[in-house]
């Protein structure tokens, strides 16, 4: 046995110097060439303006770590994986997040306490430019904003994207307008009973109420309170409850209910008006409970297409906890164009913008499995990429 | 579902807790829940003979336990507190959002206060999801998506217990 060990001892001396040896007849070849050149230290990378279809937005809310929320820029379709991750947000203490299509700017409002977990709580939005990633504004927030799950619509942008929307909860409800031109806030505007910011043209809000009924506020030009008009119910909070995941299309806002209504309400008016609802299920699909079930379970394509997750042998309580399926409609002439299988199971969705446009789901053990929107094809999944909790996903502009 | 209940650390149960009671608080609000609801409970039958007692049966630590047919987060019974009580350090919230659950045992069903517990890191265990009667945040008494630590001197939530507050009436 020693004399095993020091043959293999004196075997791997002579490898090396060998080794050693070419290396350095190698090195002496290279010689010839020039040295690297010089770096610059500080260099920071920048992002396009306009980014490729396949780039969305995840909102990781860390729940296991809220401190440690943030917003993830993702190429859902490179399969390379260090390529497709292109810059991060930080976002604490389930932050919520919006952005503008046309303004270059991302908003995150987001809480701190001035000691870690103690002392006093400081709410902040911040205003960031999507070319870069650097805050162009803080504005130190005047009451206790919404802290949730994500919501797509804890936060909008007026159509003009002249005035930005942030919901406030503590428990009494309220939204604050933003001048985005100046930067400023303009006016905090109480919605009693109702919660969340649709946003209806250029200078309406719409809010969800709990009577089961809509709020909608109306601004002056500048953002200041004009009027409010509230909507009769039309569902019953506890029997027949809507989720609060609207698709908006064509000046509509489509509310799937828990049993597979899809309540229409017209966004295009003076003030948010009911225009009925009709199935998405049939008469075999209702027996089998086949139901809508999710956190962020519905998006469009720029078709105005709905997609939306459904869940066989649902139930009371099984409401948010997703589904097998994805159904996707055609609004128009309300008929099912297509069901998509997902095998790993589907938390939330989103769909990515374009002709060609991709189906991000969250799956079942919150990584990402991407699909053909169009054909169904399952095409990857993605994994690693700071994924905690990416409960809510956005297209990208 | 079994790669939901993987990553939610749940058993499946489809056992609904049916018990009708649905709108029992609708027309309360949220006033009616959490700490204010608690000085309402006999304490001051302390020095009495204690009655008999209905027991409860399951174990706390699991997501089936009958009290958490409406939770949504950290179980605090396996961060330091209990069902009904919060671990060392931390803060109960002074408001939050309520279900209705069937005790097994005694087949009433109870009303059931999910107070979190505050101001320490997420415990970030027995993570348990049921959501049976959850609403979404327009029902802010019966909507667990709320940190409702906002009740609380310190936002960062910790974990959540189920607190019996009352009997729920039939309708």
């Amino acid at each position: 046995m020693y004399r095993t060990k020091t043959f293999h001892f004196l075997a791997r001396i002579v490898v090396t110097c060998l080794a050693s040896v070419v290396a350095a007849s190698s090195y002496a070849a290279k010689a010839e060439m020039p040295p690297l050149a010089i770096e610059e230290i500080g260099r920071i990378e920048k992002l396009p303006a306009s980014y490729p279809e396949d780039w969305v937005l995840i909102d990781e809310s860390s729940f296991f770590n809220m401190y440690g929320g943030k917003v993830i820029i993702l190429d859902v379709a490179e399969k390379d994986h260090p390529k497709r991750m292109k810059g991060m947000l930080s976002k604490s203490m389930l932050g919520n997040f919006t952005q503008s299509a046309k303004r270059g700017e991302y908003y995150i409002i987001e809480s701190f306490h001035e000691r870690g977990s103690r002392g006093k709580k400081f709410d902040v939005l911040v205003i960031y430019d999507k070319q870069t990633l650097n805050i162009k504004k803080e504005i130190l927030w005047p009451t206790d904003r919404l802290q949730s799950l994500p919501e797509r619509y804890s936060m909008s942008v007026s159509a003009d994207e002249r005035l930005l929307y942030v919901s406030n909860f503590n428990p009494a409800a309220s939204f604050t307008v933003v001048d985005l031109d100046s930067r400023e806030i303009v006016e905090t505007i109480g919605t009693p009973g109702c919660v969340l910011t649709y946003p209806m043209g250029k200078r309406r809000v719409v809010s969800i109420c709990s009577n089961g009924g809509l709020l909608t506020t109306v601004l002056n030009d500048d953002g200041t309170l004009k009027s409010r008009h509230r909507m009769a119910s039309f569902f019953d909070t506890d029997d027949s409850a809507v989720f609060e995941w609207p698709v908006l299309v064509g000046g509509k806002a489509y509310f799937p209910s828990f049993h597979g209504d899809l309540h229409v309400i017209d966004f295009s008016g003076e003030v948010a008006e009911y225009q009925g609802k009709w199935s998405l299920t049939n008469k075999q699909e209702r027996a089998a409970n086949w139901r809508p079930g999710g956190l962020a379970l519905t998006d469009r394509d720029d078709a105005g297409h709905l997609y939306i997750i459904m869940q066989p042998d649902g139930h009371e309580g099984t409401q948010t906890h997703g589904g097998s399926q994805v159904w996707v409609f055609d609004l128009k002439t309300k008929k099912r164009l297509r069901i998509i299988e997902v095998p790993n199971w589907a938390v939330s969705l989103a769909v990515t913008r374009g002709d060609n446009p991709k189906l991000v789901i969250t799956n079942g053990e919150m990584n990402l499995d991407i699909f053909n929107a169009k054909d169904g094809s399952f095409i990857h999944t993605v994994t690693d990429f700071n994924n905690i909790t990416p409960l809510l996903i956005h297209k990208s502009y | 579902m079994k790669i939901l209940d993987k990553f939610f650390e749940r058993t499946a149960r489809s056992v609904a807790q049916q018990s009708s009671r649905r709108g029992l608080l609708k027309n309360l609000g949220a006033a009616l829940v959490g700490g204010a609801s608690i000085p309402l409970l006999p304490v001051a039958r302390a020095a009495e003979p204690a009655p008999k007692m209905p027991a409860e049966e399951g174990d706390p630590a699991s997501c089936e336990y009958w009290r958490y047919c409406a939770v949504d987060g950290f179980l605090c019974q396996c961060c330091g507190g209990t069902y009904n009580s919060c671990p060392p350090g931390t803060e109960m919230s002074t408001i939050t959002w309520v279900g209705t659950c069937r005790n097994p045992v005694d087949g009433r069903s109870y009303v059931i206060s999910y107070n979190d517990c505050c101001g320490v890191n997420q415990c970030g265990t027995c993570l348990c999801q049921r959501d049976e009667r959850d609403r979404p945040l327009y029902r802010s008494d019966k909507s667990n998506d709320i940190n409702w630590c906002l009740g609380s001197k310190s936002y960062v939530y910790h974990c959540s217990t189920a607190i019996v507050v009352g009997v729920a009436f039939e309708q």
